[in-house]
């Protein structure tokens, strides 16, 4: 693409208002979002309360190609749309079907009203929310880059960049007022509020966009008869734009994913479930370190308009692949003194056959896929999170853990007639092995919850705002970067994809793979390989093969 | 440019003020209902 320098000039009240609408509505988004996750509990007793364990593990398997698969989907039909219909309207559809497909969560009766239709509604609806925020913020991201003056791109789109953090808030904001204002008939009818309420968000979000007008590079492009016929063979079909696509998956979002998934949603999980802090506790330290770090997804992005979005969002992979091995173990020895020295004092070693033993690394396995007494033993201290070292024990011995001066034989279970459950005998015996071992290490100091009055909680913050801060090194500038790096005529569908991909798939496959490779080796920061080689992997490819874009004039070659 | 700081300040202070006050608050986002090899069991 060609390149220009214009000098950048101060923010108009046109683009003022395309940054307002654009980012507000995908705020709106963000929230429908959210709202799953974070009312899921109330979700489950609600809609998957009555059904037996195979159909509950089909419709978790539905609800989780709602975030792997649909997304993606989404992207394909609705960048698609996009580059043929324009933004404006593709990205209003978006909204009006997020915000649809909520507020009729909150109108949905649930199982005990309704039966399994219940839970059959609330998963398709769960899926068009897929879809839709699939092709949200492909949308939003092009429409206010193609509205931001040369130079200022990064600055711009910045503002998009902000809206998931700050739709978390507002969902967990209005959760909150709602609990309070209904208390105790929140579990029974009060859940249903935050989502009613997305109908007024959605009027809001529709009214504001449809006072919009459509992008200037989509509006010349269209007038002069250029727009794709078929976006996704231009864009996938062809290997010169195949070939960026790629790119931009492998050499910039799947390491912006990792950063950005360790850094906000993996740091929780280590907090409270290996450094064992209290949830509240954990939580509101999360929350704090976002809060100081939102304003940082702004000055990155207009950074990137100066000194380049490359160095930017590879540095962030760069550091994060250098410094998680260093900065973890200090989170935890500021969090929980007292643990790390109980994991120094009391060896546990696991001797097992090494042929029983399995990677557990499967996203969508259940216990019951592990019934060697390796595998129950492996995840018996993982789910614990108490480290451990390996011995390969003799061919077809039963694993046993040794932890500190007591051995604890683990067992080989059996599954009940219909599969789809452990036989009565193995999950007593499990049960029983479980409570024997979680006892010993909690009397050897290895599940002792983190004390208010060690915790050093400046540092726990200090540690949490600089993963933080790699997060808004790798995700403030992308949007602009994405956006550049593809013609206006298959912008919305070439880089909507790889962002969802990205993030969908290398950022959410996150837990289930740490969790693997620590099972698998016993070192409770082992899981850290996976996101520091998938970043150290996105510095080296988008080193060597990613142009920088800053510069480049968006609408020229149209 | 001061309204955005002023309005930054008063969202993250409101934010922070209910998120402490309120309880229990889950920031662990999106959550894909699955049941996991960790036993995460139906989480949507």
């Amino acid at each position: 693409m060609a390149t220009s320098t214009v000098a950048p000039r101060p923010m108009s009240a046109e683009e003022k208002k395309v940054i307002f609408a654009s980012s507000l509505g995908t705020v709106f988004e963000w929230y429908d979002f959210y709202l799953y996750g974070s009312l899921a509990a109330v979700i489950a007793k609600q809609f998957f309360g009555g059904l037996d364990p195979t159909s509950a593990y089909i419709f978790a398997l539905l609800a989780f190609a709602a975030g792997f698969i649909v997304r993606p989907f989404g992207a394909l039909v609705f960048g698609r749309l996009g580059d043929m219909i324009g933004r404006k309207y593709t990205f209003l559809v978006t909204i009006v079907i997020m915000g649809t497909a909520t507020f009729i969560v909150g109108l949905l009766p649930n199982y005990a009203t309704i039966g399994i239709a219940a839970p059959i509604i609330l998963v398709a609806l769960r899926m068009l929310q897929g879809l839709a925020l699939g092709g949200e913020y492909g949308g939003a991201a092009t429409y206010v880059a193609e509205h931001a003056p040369q130079g200022r791109r990064g600055a711009y789109t910045a503002w998009i960049q902000t809206t998931a953090t700050l739709g978390l808030f507002l969902s967990l904001i209005v959760i909150l007022v709602t609990r309070e204002l209904t208390g105790p008939a929140f579990d029974v009818w009060g859940w249903r509020v935050p989502f009613l309420l997305s109908i007024l968000l959605l009027g809001v979000s529709v009214y504001i966009r449809l006072s919009m007008n459509e992008s200037p590079a989509f509006a010349k492009m269209k007038a002069e008869g250029k727009t794709s016929k078929a976006p996704l063979s231009e864009s996938f079909g062809q290997w010169k734009n195949l070939k960026i696509v790629i790119l931009a998956l492998i050499g910039l979002t799947a390491g912006q994913a990792v950063v950005w998934y360790t850094g906000q949603f993996y740091a929780l999980f280590f907090l409270q479930s290996i450094a064992k802090v209290d949830p509240k506790t954990a939580n509101l330290l999360i929350a704090a370190s976002l809060v100081i770090g939102t304003p940082f997804f702004l000055f990155f992005g207009s950074l990137s308009d100066k000194i380049g979005r490359k160095p930017i969002i590879l540095g962030g992979c760069l550091i994060a692949a250098l410094t998680y091995f260093t900065v973890f173990p200090m989170l935890l020895g500021y969090a929980n003194p007292g643990l790390v020295a109980a994991q120094k004092a009391v060896p546990v070693v696991i001797t097992a056959d090494p042929s029983t033993c399995s990677f557990q690394g499967s996203p969508i396995a259940r216990p019951i896929d592990f019934t060697s007494s390796c595998d129950i033993a492996k995840r018996t201290l993982t789910e614990n999170y108490v480290p451990y070292t390996n011995v390969a024990g003799p061919a077809g011995s039963i694993a046993i853990i040794k932890l500190g001066d007591k051995e604890i034989p683990s067992l080989n279970a059996t599954l009940n007639d219909k599969r789809d459950a452990f036989s009565p005998e193995s999950a007593k015996a499990i049960a029983d092995f479980k409570k024997a071992v979680v006892e010993t290490a909690k009397t050897a100091g290895l599940t002792a919850k983190a004390d208010d009055k060690t915790m050093n909680k400046g540092m726990v913050l200090a540690v949490l705002v600089f993963l933080v801060i790699l997060v808004t090194m790798v995700y403030g500038p992308i949007a602009a970067m994405l956006v550049e790096m593809f013609p206006t005529r298959i912008r919305y569908t070439s880089m909507s994809l790889p962002y969802h991909i990205g993030n969908g798939w290398f950022g959410g496959l996150l837990p289930t793979t740490a969790f693997a490779m620590v099972a698998a080796t016993g070192d409770i920061f082992y899981g850290l390989w996976y996101p520091v080689i998938v970043a150290a992997g996105t510095f080296i490819i988008g080193m060597v093969f990613i142009k920088e874009t800053k510069d480049v004039d968006i609408f020229a070659n149209d | 440019m001061w309204k955005l700081v002023i309005g930054f300040i008063v969202f993250a202070g409101l934010a922070l003020y209910l998120l402490m006050k309120g309880g229990d608050i889950d920031m662990s986002g999106e959550k894909h209902g699955l049941v996991t090899s960790q036993g995460i069991f139906l989480k949507v």
